[in-house]
């Protein structure tokens, strides 16, 4: 047979370069399969050794190739037992089963009467061993640290290290014989020990301050540079568990400190000073203050050396630690920190950054930002200059923002250092954000800037940012009334800004919209132009299916939340403009005349083409919400319609009254009759609602024109959201009724039904509902404790199980809860939205998949947390809004289903969420509402909504 | 410790592979793709010998047309393994007689050898380039 040698396998290999390289391999490889089975040991070498050539290129040796290696590693003559090894040592895995026959071989090799055997065994035992092997040769090893030859102790020393960390009992057994081995007669043996103590110390340092005494001796007598660095680190792993310690070893560390010429171990010691804890010591005399600003001094001197990139990174590195306990002397060195920044080297800028992000104070953060944000642009004006017209930043920013969103992968991305700054800048962006909210916004003294100068440049121009951003400029309108004015005003001019595009189809751009939706919907009273902003909000780009709208699950998440939040803000906002119009209480408002008529209606026209345009959206959220508005529109156009008929021919107003009260009258046969005693009094209730409302209204000026004008505002809370302290929330005592303890549901059975069986009532239940299962809620009280007492143990057990076993047990009978379809049953295009996993309807629909509804449960709760989070806790006036809220809600849902339907449906959320074992308070605390709550009630997520669940979640984390 | 050592040439190809902690095959396939990409377009003279690569550092130095890696633990002491590289180097270049990549390409399982000889299951085992050179030597008297 043909034998190749390892040295025509590399000339072949050279001569294949490229494409044809896999195949030579291929080729070879056969050939390989073929000489290890060969008789003549030689062979069987050499093709091992070739086996192991070509893995390090990359191509791993097949299966059969393991026992091979270990009949050559088994061969008599040295050098072929050597080859053995290697390829051991290179190829094999802790899975690898051969490795079972192997402990017999290495073990006989151990105690070989020839050196080099025991050496080359040793040396492939720490790269193959396993817990097994480490278990039954640690005795052998341990025994051999005592060896004649010098060569053979370090190198067992060495290993042993690899054995303890797959069996770590071999430490307590070979406890002894390491701590002989400091005093070792052979300086390497020592070093060696030092090193594994060096290792295993920063693991067991209670154990190993045992060894201090010796370990001090050799750090005060060594000269191995190599060595002191290993124990230095050592005892900056030890004294912090020690404090003694560390008033006996400042001497000669300040001593190495101040006389060595090597920079590694000088950075060594300043390092240890700084983790080792010692520059805490306080003595009364002040030496560690000094030693401190020694550490600094010299820290610094790495810094400033422009020759040397390596020291400079280090030097951050070590600075960085030093920043906690001493500020004020890294402070002095300030100047040359930012100046870091601007280096070459992405490693030292981004230590740079740390250093800076921990440096911002009230006074250094506006500097520091402004210079990050420079930091910015640049690669902008970098581009700038390569293109070929000389454009202005506007122009810049805009072809950024026009490439940013789904195309961050685009072919730019593909090259390395592209990759690296994009994601570096993303970075500081990250980091300009993070310093500027540290501490609820501590540092920031000027709040028109940091909206006006940091954040919005930020959203328009930097990418993978705008979630943070539109969290941020909701977040810091809402607690710093005093930006108000200037927030709406900026978000006004961002919305115009026809260069931006911002009813664009980016995530940028939708995190843009829903922010200024919320900020111009909320501080209503500020913005200038409410005509024209609410056709910006409600732009028809933000519906789904247009250009750039690809399957990407990130940005339809994004689009629903934008969408709903900005068909809330349009219609707030229109609604108290349209209530400012006609009172004259609006900022640029003037007495009302009919004149401003058609502008209404105009305005109420688009508004209303515009939500009926979300009215067939998948996503219920979405759908609802553009329903209800829709339909309330309805009443407003008819509304104005009249009075413009009424105003051209110069009726009274009286008449106009009568027409109104005529289109209120109509809306009534829309929604069915009422169920029950709470829908029934619930119309009245709202009539004089109503009224009242207005009539207070009227109190305070005279309110003229149509009376529709002011059928909208008292859907929204009258006073402006304000920020609570997180303390206060504790003060919100919890609902007197709320009773986490008590099961809502009704005859809903824990007991998994036969698949099919279960099918077929899904199937009926969908089509058409029964009226008998409706009535479940009204079970006995017994039953529902017993059930609840089942569910318990349920989910007890399935925490103890297999998780995921149980968990789908429940949610299989969540399945059996009827009701859950029928309240959405009149909602178009469900089914959609069902198998697209939105995660906003999750609540509503019964999902056919465990692990589905599993998963839209996890959605919901970070959506919800993402909410919570975007809004600082707590309501001014929740009372209002609940009230407000509520009407609203009950107006929807008598349209649609009785009231009823929900409460089957609610403790099944709750207990679903507690059975995967993720649910949040809220979702617990939802399933124990009061008894009437509607299906709305739960889909409903606004802005007042986030905060009223997460107080109520609070309140129920105090009760639990 | 050491995690992995390796020696790329510019192309990306590995001349010395040892991995001191175990790392499946693909894996290592993908580590050593993943340290070339970072380590080849770093400049020599403006940016420094350290790269942060996954929880780990990768000190690196490059002679002529190799890059000597020395991955480490993110708390080692840099300044320290890049001398390591270094007295590694010089220890190849006595060996060889002014070592080049052919010399590492044909005589791999030697440089294989004169590794174990200086780092041991990720330890500075011997930092004396005398102690080294001498056991060298011997071992070659043997063939």
């Amino acid at each position: 047979m043909f034998e190749r040698t390892l040295e025509s396998l590399i000339k072949g290999l050279r001569s294949h370069r490229g494409a044809d390289e896999v195949a030579f391999v291929a080729t070879i490889q056969d050939e390989i399969r073929h000489e290890v089975r060969s008789g003549d040991v030689q062979v069987k070498a050499e093709a091992v050794l070739k086996l192991t050539y070509l893995q390090m290129l990359g191509y791993p040796p097949a299966s059969y190739a393991s026992f091979p290696i270990l009949e050559v590693m088994a061969a008599s003559q040295y050098h072929i037992k050597q080859v053995g090894y290697l390829a051991a040592a290179q190829t094999f895995n802790q899975d690898t089963d051969v490795l079972i026959l192997a402990t017999n071989l290495v073990k006989k090799d151990l105690h070989s009467s020839n050196p080099l055997e025991v050496a080359v065994a040793v040396n492939g035992l720490s790269r193959i061993v396993t817990p097994d092997l480490a278990q039954h040769l640690a005795p052998d090893i341990i025994g051999m640290m005592n060896h004649s030859k010098p060569s053979i102790r370090k190198r067992t020393i060495l290993v042993f290290h690899s054995l303890i960390a797959h069996y770590p009992p071999a430490l307590d057994q070979g406890w002894h014989r390491l701590q002989e081995k400091l005093d070792d007669a052979d300086p390497s043996v020592v070093s060696a020990t030092v090193n594994v103590v060096c290792e295993l110390g920063r693991r067991y340092p209670k154990k190993f301050l045992a060894l201090s005494p010796q370990l001090f001796g050799l750090l005060t007598n060594s000269t191995n540079n190599w060595m002191l660095i290993k124990l230095v680190k050592l005892f900056g792993y030890l004294s912090p568990h020690e404090p003694r310690l560390v008033r006996k070893l400042l001497p000669p560390i300040k001593s190495i400190i101040s006389t060595t010429p090597a920079l590694s171990l000088l950075y060594e010691c300043i390092n240890s000073v700084i983790s080792g804890e010692m520059l805490a010591l306080d003595d009364g005399s002040g030496s560690s203050d000094e030693l401190a600003e020694s550490c600094v001094d010299k820290l610094a001197a790495f810094l400033e050396d422009e020759e040397d990139r390596n020291l400079k990174y280090v030097a951050l590195l070590s600075l960085v630690r030093i920043l906690p306990t001493h500020p004020h002397l890294v402070g002095r060195y300030h100047e040359a920190i930012l100046g870091s920044m601007e280096d070459e080297d992405l490693s030292i800028r981004m230590r740079a950054l740390d250093l800076a992000a921990g440096m911002a104070s009230r006074e250094t953060l506006r500097g520091i930002v402004e210079r990050l944000m420079a930091h910015l642009e640049e690669p902008d004006t970098k581009k700038q200059k390569r293109g070929t017209a000389a454009e202005g930043g506007a122009a810049a920013a805009l072809r950024k923002a026009l490439s940013s969103g789904p195309s961050v992968n685009g072919p730019q991305a593909t090259t390395p250092s592209s990759l690296v700054s994009t994601s570096y800048r993303q970075e500081i962006a990250r980091r300009i954000l993070l310093m500027g909210s540290s501490n609820t916004y501590a540092h920031i003294d000027d709040f028109e800037w940091y909206v006006g100068d940091v954040l919005l440049p930020l959203l328009r121009t930097q990418e993978g940012v705008a979630d943070l951003v539109r969290g941020q400029l909701i977040d810091v309108t809402l607690r710093v009334r005093a930006v108000r004015p200037f927030a709406v005003e900026a978000m006004e001019k961002l919305l115009g800004d026809a260069s931006w595009s911002i009813g664009g189809q980016g995530i940028e751009q939708l995190h843009a919209l829903a922010a200024a939706a919320w900020i111009c919907g909320e501080y209503h009273e500020h913005v200038l132009n409410p005509r024209i902003a609410v056709d910006l909000l409600l732009p028809t780009g933000l519906l789904p299916g247009g250009a750039g709208d690809g399957n990407d699950d990130d940005q339809s998440d994004i689009r629903v939340s934008t969408m709903s939040v900005c068909i809330h803000g349009a219609v707030k906002l229109f609604a108290h403009w349209a209530a400012s119009l006609s009172t004259g209480a609006g900022s640029n408002g003037s007495d009302w005349d009919d004149t401003r008529l058609e502008e209404v209606s105009n305005v109420a026209a688009l508004l209303s083409e515009r939500l009926n345009l979300f009215v067939d959206q998948p996503h219920c959220e979405v759908a609802e919400r553009a329903r209800e508005y829709a339909h309330l529109f309805e009443f407003v156009l008819k509304d104005l319609e009249g009075a413009q008929r009424a105003a051209a021919a110069s009726k009274p107003v009286g008449e106009e009254r009568a027409k109104k009260q005529a289109a209120q009258s109509s809306a009534t046969p829309l929604a069915p009759p009422p169920t029950d005693e709470s829908t029934a009094s619930w119309g009245e209730s709202t009539a004089l609602n109503l009224t009242a409302s207005s009539s207070s209204t009227s109190l305070s000026s005279q309110p003229r024109g149509p009376k529709s004008l002011h059928l909208l505002s008292p859907l929204f809370t009258p006073a402006p959201m304000g920020p609570v302290a997180a303390q206060a929330q504790k003060k919100v005592p919890p609902p007197p009724h709320l009773d986490l303890r008590t099961s809502l549901g009704g005859e809903w059975s824990v007991v998994m039904p036969e698949p099919p069986a279960k099918k077929d009532k899904e199937k009926a239940t969908g089509a058409e509902p029964s009226s008998s299962k409706l009535a479940a809620p009204s079970g006995s009280k017994k039953t529902k404790k017993s059930k609840r007492d089942e569910i318990d143990r349920n989910i007890s057990e399935g925490k103890s199980k297999a998780s995921s076993s149980s968990p789908k047990l429940v949610d299989d009978d969540l399945e059996d809860v009827p009701i859950v379809r029928l309240s959405l049953s009149d909602l178009p295009g469900l089914a959609e939205s069902s198998s697209a996993g939105g995660a906003r309807n999750g609540e509503a629909e019964s999902k056919s998949d465990g692990s589905k509804k599993r998963k839209g449960t996890r959605d919901r709760e970070k959506d919800l947390l993402q909410e919570v989070e975007e809004m600082p806790p707590g309501v001014a006036g929740p009372d209002q809004k609940d009230g407000a809220a509520s009407r609203r809600k009950e107006k929807a849902s008598s349209a649609k289903s009785p009231p009823s339907a929900a409460t089957l449906q609610q403790p099944a959320n709750g207990s679903a969420s507690k059975a995967v074992g993720v649910g949040t308070p809220a979702d617990v605390d939802r399933g124990a509402e009061t008894p009437s709550p509607t299906p709305t009630m739960v889909k409903k997520k606004d802005g007042g909504k986030a905060k009223k669940k997460s107080k109520r979640a609070a309140a129920g984390v105090m009760i639990d | 410790m050491i995690r992995m050592i390796l020696v790329q040439n510019r192309q990306g190809k590995s001349r010395l592979s040892k991995f001191y902690t175990p790392y499946s095959e693909e894996e290592q396939v993908k580590i050593k793709g993943e340290i070339h990409r970072l380590i080849a377009p770093r400049d020599q003279k403006y940016q420094s010998n350290f790269v942060e690569f996954r929880n780990y550092k990768i000190v690196y130095r490059r002679y002529a047309g190799l890059f000597f890696c020395f991955c480490v633990d993110a708390n080692d002491n840099e300044l320290a393994y890049l001398e390591a590289i270094h007295l590694f180097v010089e220890v190849l270049d006595s060996f060889f007689g002014n070592v080049c990549e052919l010399d590492l390409v044909f005589n791999f399982y030697k440089v294989y050898a004169i590794l174990d000889e200086m780092f041991l299951g990720g330890h500075v085992e011997e930092t004396s380039k005398q102690v080294i050179l001498s056991r060298l030597e011997y071992l070659e008297r043997l063939e």
